[in-house]
């Protein structure tokens, strides 16, 4: 986590997506604020919106960092795609953390209005 | 899939990988799926490479060819559906392999001391010895909640 945005008076703590998956570095362009949480992530693009009828637990196969970051599994389509679990972007520790850093410096800090550089 | 016979031998499923041929118990065995679409998303679990959609339900998909022959295995084209215990449960794995697998009675003959603990022991087919695996124990994973 290296920047927050400000967005109708909360802060949000904005995560990389790619380095959150260890995936390639690549140039992302959007943040998703996330409901009912202080996290936003920062994504390449949106693809569409679509509605989940059908959560398929996470095989016990899997038994890495993964279990942290997904619900699930679903099948969009003819795709099967991980359910992201917006409480694994940032753990309570990290969450603790980082309210304690910003409040200790939010006398001093310049807030970034709509927007972040990535 | 029959259990162990009265007399110590059993039914196994003989499957290659590249040119070499393993076996498994044949209780553990399901099917031979034909390839079909590799699903994948990010992931840190070692020798996972996706999963694949088979009668409705998601499997994942363990490549172990690296730890039974080593790098640069061969393009295998199908998937060997086999059962993988995970302490009180289980779930289905697809594990690739080439061509097509052959079901044998054997008797299986103990694993020597110098061989992995993935190894189960041993089994004669056509002359040829192979290797009978432990699933469990060529893919180890703590599944956790």
């Amino acid at each position: 986590m290296r920047h927050t945005i400000e967005r109708d008076d909360q802060s949000y703590y904005v995560v990389n997506a790619c380095l959150h998956f260890h995936l390639r570095p690549s140039r992302p362009s959007l943040v998703l604020t996330l409901r009912d949480s202080r996290v936003a992530v920062l994504v390449d693009r949106i693809e569409h919106m679509t509605e989940i009828t059908t959560l398929h637990a996470l095989p016990q196969a899997f038994s890495g960092e993964e279990r942290g970051w997904y619900r699930g599994l679903a099948l969009v389509g003819e795709r099967v795609v991980p359910v992201v679990d917006p409480a694994g972007f940032l753990t309570e520790r990290e969450m603790e953390t980082l309210e304690a850093t910003s409040g200790a410096a939010r006398a001093a800090k310049h807030p970034v209005a709509g927007g972040v550089s990535a | 899939m029959t259990e162990r016979h009265a007399n110590g031998s059993g039914m196994f499923v003989v499957f290659a990988i590249g040119t070499k041929r393993f076996a498994l118990p044949a209780e553990g065995v399901a099917e031979l799926v034909a390839p079909g679409q590799l699903h994948r998303f990010p992931h840190t679990t070692p020798r996972l490479s996706g999963v694949i959609l088979r009668r409705g339900h998601i499997v994942p998909v363990c490549d172990v060819a690296e730890v039974l022959v080593g790098p640069g295995a061969p393009l295998r084209r199908f998937y060997l559906l086999a059962r993988r215990r995970f302490g009180t449960g289980q779930e289905w794995n697809a594990i690739p392999v080439t061509g097509e697998c052959e079901l044998v009675e054997a008797d299986l003959m103990p694993r020597s001391e110098d061989r992995p603990e993935f190894v189960r022991g041993s089994i004669s087919v056509g002359g040829e010895q192979l290797e009978v695996l432990e699933f469990e124990k060529l893919a180890p994973a703590e599944a956790r909640p």
